[in-house]
């Protein structure tokens, strides 16, 4: 599944690639550091739904409409069954997510293909 | 990105958010608008940032790792109370940011942030915390208006409080009760008392418009596209107030709430969209804060109109004012008429006191308005009163027999009376047509809308 999303207005705004750069590694590192904590198997259902609400707010700035449907149906289900797993569907959140990760990181690297140097 | 002056104070402003990522992009948006901030990621990190720099405004994320940011905003509060806090949350969580808003917060966001937005609540928030240090005076008041809230009973005493913390909040708010109560007077305390005095307040009345009338009044909309100034432009950096919204057509609720939701004037003639910047004060005689909803009124417009909410007590709920609003009422109409009138005789103020005043404030400045015009002073007595009160003596002219009100308006439609009815009180009113609006507790705007309809059938 394609990771659909779009980079915030300000990142139009700013002139300065390293500044770009910066901010999209900052999504990105955050991002990947979601799907990071979300697969560790110490991460109870309090820690995962903090940790679905985090990438979900992340997910809705990058208006990635696919991932912010799925973390919320997650935290709904958490919400009505604590000791359920979810393994399936965060998994695919988890693969989801790093796939924006990488999405996001590519884009806004100033060695992106197609960037003049 | 704006059209405000920056601050000049470097620590006017502090960023709590905890996700990183966000807190730098929020930070960026706020460094090209000219607004830098300081930031925390804790609810610990936040105190202390605050109690070193205090600044005036704080944008809060409401779910913080350490601490629920609802306890943190009741630490910054009770350290600095006019501390201005723009509460953060993601979407589904608006009943928490309501709860915020209830719990003393400036205002809220709900992510996703558009720059813009983000940009405005700041903006508007240091706005306000800049102004309110600067403005000692408020707007002078009708006297009339202010008697509203004259009294010592429990139910005006819990209105005047909700008025003073309330006034200060960008929250909108819904002023409820039976006509009469003085529900406009309520309205225009909230904008003269909050850091938007200074601007506009618009009113725009709801009842019985149609749709495409109020495409034009409040979207400055036609068939053609963007017309005329619309209100909700001319309410920008002020309030609006929105008389029974729950009356508004389908359509227009629709369009509202796109415009609340997005946070985003629709283009005007010119093609530019602004940001909304305005307070909605909605007056109605209905209970916006229902649910389900039964009137077809939109529910999530209306939880988006009746954030905050101010309950205007019946007369009869606060009878022990009776004397003090009859005093103070009938020395202004006597200033008024042109009349003495000084004191009430004991009689006259128990023939007052006991009423049940179904017409409210209205009523009671209508008896005392009859009392005044058609006696003389200085002592207001109980045989000066429409027969109608208890308590009250018969006048000789009511000896004879009265012919029924209602035979003047035989023959006509329901229509007709009104306009018979309309412009008798603005004739009384010397022509005023503001006046006269507010005895009939309407908008002048929908006398003003009658009579263009009026014109033009007789054209």
């Amino acid at each position: 599944m394609a990771a659909t999303y779009r980079l915030p207005e300000i990142m139009r705004e700013l002139g300065d690639d390293a500044e770009i750069e910066a901010l999209g590694g900052q999504i990105a590192d955050d991002l990947a550091n979601c799907a990071r904590r979300l697969r560790a198997d110490d991460a109870g259902p309090g820690k995962r739904r903090e940790i679905l609400h985090e990438l979900r707010g992340v997910a809705l700035t990058l208006r990635a409409a696919r991932l912010v449907t799925l973390c919320r149906e997650a935290e709904a289900a958490l919400t009505r069954a604590p000791d359920a797993g979810m393994d399936d569907l965060a998994a695919h959140i988890c693969d989801l997510t790093d796939m924006l990760a990488t999405s996001v990181r590519a884009e806004t690297s100033r060695n992106r293909p197609g960037r003049p140097a | 990105m704006n059209n405000t002056s920056p601050p000049t104070d470097t620590h006017s402003l502090m960023l709590v958010e905890d996700t990183p990522s966000l807190q730098m992009l929020y930070r960026t948006v706020l460094r090209k608008a000219g607004y830098p901030a300081i930031c925390a990621t804790t609810g610990a990190e936040a105190l202390a940032q605050f109690e070193e720099h205090r600044p005036q405004v704080v944008l809060l994320d409401l779910m913080l790792p350490d601490r629920d940011g609802l306890s943190v905003m009741s630490d910054i509060l009770r350290l600095e109370p006019d501390t201005r806090i723009v509460v953060i949350t993601a979407d589904g969580a608006i009943s928490k940011a309501v709860e915020a808003t209830r719990r003393g917060a400036h205002d809220y966001l709900v992510k996703p942030l558009g720059d813009r937005r983000l940009v405005s609540a700041v903006a508007t928030a240091l706005n306000g915390a800049r102004q309110a240090s600067q403005v000692q005076t408020r707007l002078p008041a009708d006297p009339l208006t202010l008697g509203v809230f004259d009294g010592n009973s429990a139910a005006i005493e819990r209105v005047r409080a909700q008025v003073a913390a309330l006034a200060g909040s960008m929250a909108n708010v819904v002023i409820q009760g039976e006509g009469g109560t003085g529900r406009c007077a309520c309205a225009e305390q909230l904008h003269s008392n909050s850091p938007r005095a200074r601007r506009p307040m618009v009113t725009v009345s709801c009842s019985g418009a149609s749709s495409e009338r109020l495409w034009k009044d409040l979207f400055g909309l036609d068939q053609t596209g963007p017309q005329a100034r619309s209100a909700l432009a001319r309410a920008q950096g002020g309030s609006l107030v929105l008389y029974e919204p729950q009356d508004m057509p389908q359509d227009i609720q629709t369009a509202m709430l796109k415009v609340l939701s997005e946070g985003l004037l629709p283009p005007g003639p010119d093609g530019e969209q602004e940001v909304v910047d305005f307070r909605v004060i909605s007056v109605t005689g209905h209970d916006l804060r229902s649910a389900p909803r039964e009137d077809g009124f939109n529910a999530e417009l209306s939880y988006r109109l009746a954030v905050l909410s101010i309950d205007m007590p019946p007369l009869r709920k606060r009878a022990d004012d009776i004397p003090l609003l009859a005093q103070s009422y009938m020395g202004h109409l006597a200033r008024q008429e042109g009349k003495d009138f000084t004191q009430i005789a004991p009689d006259a103020l128990a023939a007052l006191t006991e009423r049940d005043w179904p017409g409210n404030l209205r009523e009671l400045t209508n008896v005392l308005r009859q009392a005044v015009v058609l006696h003389d002073g200085p002592e207001l007595r109980a045989e000066m009163l429409p027969s109608a009160l208890p308590g009250s003596a018969p006048e000789p002219v009511q000896e004879e027999p009265v012919d029924d009100p209602l035979d003047a308006f035989a023959g006509l439609t329901l229509a007709e009376i009104e306009r018979q009815v309309i412009e008798a009180v603005i004739e009384r009113h010397g022509g005023s047509v503001p006046q006269a609006a507010r005895e009939l507790d309407i908008a002048p705007s929908t006398i003003y809308r009658k009579r263009d309809a009026w014109e033009a059938s007789e054209r």
